[in-house]
């Protein structure tokens, strides 16, 4: 492995198949990765893995590797990543999509714990806590309950005060549990110039203009470039 | 044409003549003036000292507060009319943030405009009017018994400091949902109870204009600052936390659109904590020029 490569993997992406959520398509994504040097991708759109036709085109083009999988919200608020092993799960993944989205009509994705359960075989899945208490110690006894050794916690930045002691505590929860952490970055847009286009699409998908957005901004939200300039501070 | 036709062709200017003609009916909806509480003293003898003057608005705050309690309203805004001598007369207003038909509150915010009543030659009469009023019902005395810790009503501390200062001069600080910390607040209303805070600590004191550090040893691009100089004191850093990224409000101004504070929380060897920022993300050179500035004291 090239030594001055980042050896770090994204794996929370999200691109603009997620509707209104992610600004950049993947094949900027995927340019945006190769310029700075990673090696591989990981693809999780919101309840939907649409991207990932566009994202295989771009694996090629850019010679990055893809990995596909999804995002789900579930009905209690739960965000996590699934990534298929192997075939047969990647079926199971777009069938429990098909009955989220059938459950739900169009544009939602209606699932709960144990629809997901009934298809964790050969699944991972990386839980996204938002902050650490009783409510994520619960996801993750039952995480590791329904995945095992492929349930993972992630650890994302926000560059909001206190986060080193979230992550601290987030990282001692998931020891508790016997969960695994991983280290994921929230991206939503390739460069820092998306960032723009990221509040307006924010803004149309509150239905309210930019100025008003307020707190509803993806203040989160990270652009490529901005989690490989943390890989360097960690490294 | 029809006479049919005519008459929705015409219909407006039909409806006139038919009313001018009697046909028709044209009542005449008056506007009824609310009925003002008013009390009135006619004196006696002319009054000029300013312990006569309270004397009487007293008596006409009893008999106000009367009425009002009777209509179960409270006032919000009171007229004071006072006739002199000479025929002239001088009006003194009062306001109150919450309606109240407590007379020793009214009669305290009286005494504060007390000395503006040029009383000339002499008073002979003085009229109390309530010009604004909310409705205000009877309420229960509240009970200590069990603990109750009601929020104490600071609606007539308010009056009275309004009364003292102006109006424009109290005000408490509302919440403004922006993360750029200049605009994260504004002035609203004194009884205001505001929402929407961050749950993340805020310094106490937010500096009026950022104050450039010197002589700033950091690490790039994520870390605090070691030791930074400020008002000629040079600070060891022994703690800090950060950064806390917030992008400028692009929408707003060009000059914002990559702009980026890194704001760390430090505390130096002494125990003082504060609020420094470093202009830029410390990875691209359009995002600021990595200079530091202290922008707030924590407690």
């Amino acid at each position: 492995m090239d030594p001055s490569k980042p050896i770090y993997v994204e794996l929370q992406v999200t691109s603009h198949f997620s509707f209104l959520r992610g600004a950049s398509s993947p094949d900027e994504l995927f340019a945006a990765a190769s310029v700075l040097g990673y090696q591989a991708l990981g693809v999780a759109d919101l309840g939907s893995v649409a991207g990932v036709v566009r994202a295989w085109e771009a694996q090629k083009a850019t010679g990055v590797r893809l990995i596909a999988g999804s995002r789900l919200v579930l009905d209690d608020g739960r965000n996590l990543l699934l990534y298929p092993t192997d075939r047969p799960a990647w079926s199971r993944l777009s069938r429990l999509l098909t009955l989220g989205k059938s459950r739900a009509g169009k544009g939602g994705c209606s699932l709960g714990w144990s629809d997901l359960a009934a298809s964790a075989e050969g699944l991972i899945a990386i839980l996204l806590p938002d902050l650490p208490g009783e409510a994520t110690a619960r996801s993750l006894a039952e995480l590791r309950e329904t995945f095992g050794e492929r349930g993972y916690c992630s650890l994302a930045f926000r560059r909001r005060p206190d986060d080193a002691m979230r992550l601290h505590e987030l990282a001692v929860q998931a020891q508790a549990a016997r969960v695994r952490a991983v280290a994921t970055g929230d991206v939503l847009y390739h460069a820092s110039e998306a960032r723009l286009l990221q509040d307006v699409v924010t803004a149309i998908r509150e239905k309210c203009t930019v100025d008003m957005l307020g707190h509803r901004r993806e203040r989160h939200a990270l652009s490529c470039a901005d989690t490989v300039s943390y890989v360097k501070s960690i490294a | 044409m029809s006479l049919k036709n005519t008459a929705t062709r015409w219909s407006a200017s039909i409806r006139r003549l038919d009313e001018a003609l009697g046909r028709l009916a044209e009542p005449i909806i008056p506007l009824i003036p609310e009925d003002v509480p008013v009390a009135l003293r006619r004196l006696l003898e002319p009054i000029g000292t300013a312990e006569a003057i309270e004397q009487v608005i007293r008596d006409l705050l009893g008999d106000l507060c009367g009425q009002l309690g009777e209509r179960g309203l409270g006032a919000r805004t009171l007229l004071l009319g006072l006739e002199r001598i000479d025929g002239s007369e001088q009006k003194v207003p009062i306001g109150t943030v919450r309606a109240t038909r407590d007379p020793a509150h009214l009669a305290r915010l009286f005494h504060l405009r007390i000395e503006r009543i040029d009383p000339g030659g002499g008073i002979e009469a003085m009229r109390l009017a309530a010009t604004r009023t909310d409705p205000l019902g009877a309420t229960a005395l509240i009970g200590t018994l069990a603990g109750d810790d009601a929020r104490a009503d600071l609606s007539m501390l308010v009056d009275q400091l309004a009364g003292r200062a102006g109006s424009e001069a109290l005000f408490t600080v509302g919440a403004v949902e922006s993360d750029v910390p200049e605009r994260a607040t504004c002035r609203a209303a004194p009884l205001d109870t505001p929402d929407g805070w961050q749950a993340w600590k805020r310094p106490v004191r937010l500096l009026r204009q950022p104050e450039p550090l010197t002589n700033v040893v950091a690490l790039l691009p994520d870390h605090p600052p070691r030791r930074f100089a400020w008002r000629g004191t040079v600070h060891a850093v022994v703690a800090g936390d950060g950064p806390e990224r917030i992008h400028g409000e692009w929408w707003r101004r060009d000059g914002e659109v990559w702009a980026v504070r890194d704001y760390f929380r430090v505390e130096d060897e002494a125990g003082a904590r504060f609020w420094l920022f470093r202009r830029g993300d410390g990875v691209d050179q359009a995002t600021g020029d990595l200079s530091w500035y202290m922008h707030g004291l924590f407690g």
